[in-house]
């Protein structure tokens, strides 16, 4: 009896976990209702007052500084560093990359939210955390060419939602993740022996779309800055994929593709809405 | 395969990203976990920052066929808190016969309205048997199923039931105020 008892208690547990109300356990054991609802209520404290125990921020950012501590801890050769051998971790990470560049890679639910989603913050976070637990400095480049095609993906589907203000955003991300990549490649070039490597043009790029007073994107005018962010991340692409060493260029000319294939439905997208 | 399992397979392989997000979900659990095991902030963090650490070494060696991977980090954690008792010379033997049922149950009094802060609850939880703590933390600190909790403590499930449902008549006596 007892034994069943414990039974029937954590079968309502688990039901008040996936969340059924006390009453709902109560009416599906009515027998034991008496019993049990002290015991429901019991729970229910301990699961709302345990929820509320959480890790401080500076505790996610000690746990992240630590882990960083760890995997520099593990000893690597000199020859595992840039621009050819790779430890485990990094290889691993390259292997993964390409499972996303061939677009047949699995995304977890976070990974497909787009902006304004309620999983979009688990997506940036992760992002930051898997670019901080990354070492080589290819594999960070590579990250950033893989984070700057999630934010082209991500703009062409605001734009579809007509979301201009995220549109904007989102390629000012992208055009800083290539910026990163580029200084990446061009600091490992030089580091290489390659010498200095070849200079990117000052860009003349539009001031922001976005003033104070109306808060909205002008859309001649995003239209105007997507195109300015376009050219300027197409030629980084295109000239770190001269520098870069021969594992990457893959990866760059693959984003080079879908960069023009995002930004030209974008630019597309929102000239149809501007003429319109 | 399921996402986790997806996740999982990716961290063993190397992949930071991977490994990041399964930081990300079970950061809070282990730290609840661990909080509600050693009842104070200090160690719970210092301790947090130790089991990921240890998963992050040792995950490359972690095999999904052997052992869920909620119950794998868990373990982890719990072997942590172990050692820190050990190291604090506070030896904590866990009775896991210790089932039996509070003689005094204290009436249909509401406790719903009951004020209990986390640290409080960590205060409660620890005035429980070794047992029932451990039982506690790790169904309701860190979540995990009976069958779960059975994996990280090495312990049936039918033990794991007896010991949830004797610490909560212990829990509901004590936010009670009546023990």
């Amino acid at each position: 009896m007892a034994q069943k008892f414990e039974d029937i208690l954590n079968s309502c547990l688990e039901r008040m976990l996936q969340g059924a109300s006390i009453d709902d356990c109560l009416e599906a054991y009515p027998d034991q209702a008496i019993e049990l609802e002290p015991l429901l209520k019991t729970c229910s404290i301990l699961s709302q007052k345990s929820a509320e125990i959480r890790a401080s921020s500076e505790l996610r950012k000690r746990v992240l500084s630590h882990l960083q501590a760890v995997l520099c801890a593990k000893p690597v050769s000199a020859r595992e560093r840039f621009p050819l051998q790779h430890r485990r971790w990094a290889v691993a990470l390259a292997s993964v990359l390409v499972v996303f560049a061939a677009g047949t890679g699995i995304f977890t639910a976070s990974e497909k939210a787009m902006p304004n989603e309620l999983l979009y913050p688990a997506k940036l976070a992760s992002e930051q955390i898997g670019m901080a637990l990354t070492f080589s400095d290819l594999n960070k480049a590579k990250l950033h060419t893989q984070f700057a095609q999630r934010r082209t993906v991500e703009m062409t589907e605001m734009a579809l939602r007509g979301e201009d203000d995220a549109v904007f955003l989102l390629s000012e991300k992208a055009s800083a993740h290539i910026t990163q990549m580029k200084e990446i490649i061009e600091t490992e070039s030089t580091r290489a022996g390659k010498g200095a490597a070849t200079p990117a043009p000052a860009f003349s790029i539009p001031p922001g779309p976005a003033p104070a007073e109306s808060g909205t994107v002008d859309k001649d005018n995003l239209v105007e800055t997507l195109n300015a962010d376009y050219t300027r991340s197409l030629h980084l692409l295109q000239v770190a994929l001269e520098d870069a060493p021969e594992e990457l260029k893959p990866y760059l000319e693959r984003a080079i593709e879908n960069l023009k294939a995002d930004y030209g439905r974008t630019i597309s997208i929102m000239s149809s809405y501007s003429n319109s | 395969m399921s996402i986790e399992e997806n996740i999982v397979s990716r961290a063993v392989k190397g992949d930071g990203e991977a490994f990041a997000l399964l930081y990300e979900e079970y950061l809070d659990k282990i730290y609840r976990y661990i909080y509600l095991r050693l009842g104070n902030k200090e160690g719970a963090e210092d301790l947090t920052q130790e089991v990921f650490a240890r998963a992050l070494e040792a995950i490359g060696h972690y095999k999904w066929r052997n052992l869920p991977f909620a119950s794998w980090l868990f373990r982890i954690a719990h072997n942590q808190v172990i050692d820190h008792f050990r190291k604090e010379s506070k030896i904590e033997k866990i009775d896991w016969d210790d089932n039996i049922a509070p003689s005094h149950d204290p009436g249909p009094e509401s406790i719903t309205q009951h004020k209990l802060e986390a640290k409080e609850l960590a205060e409660t939880v620890k005035k429980l048997s070794p047992a029932q703590r451990e039982v506690i933390s790790l169904r309701f600190g860190a979540e995990l199923s009976v069958a779960e909790a059975a994996e990280v403590l090495g312990k049936n499930p039918g033990t794991i039931k007896a010991l949830q449902h004797n610490a909560i008549i212990s829990l509901r006596k004590m936010m009670a105020g009546t023990d």
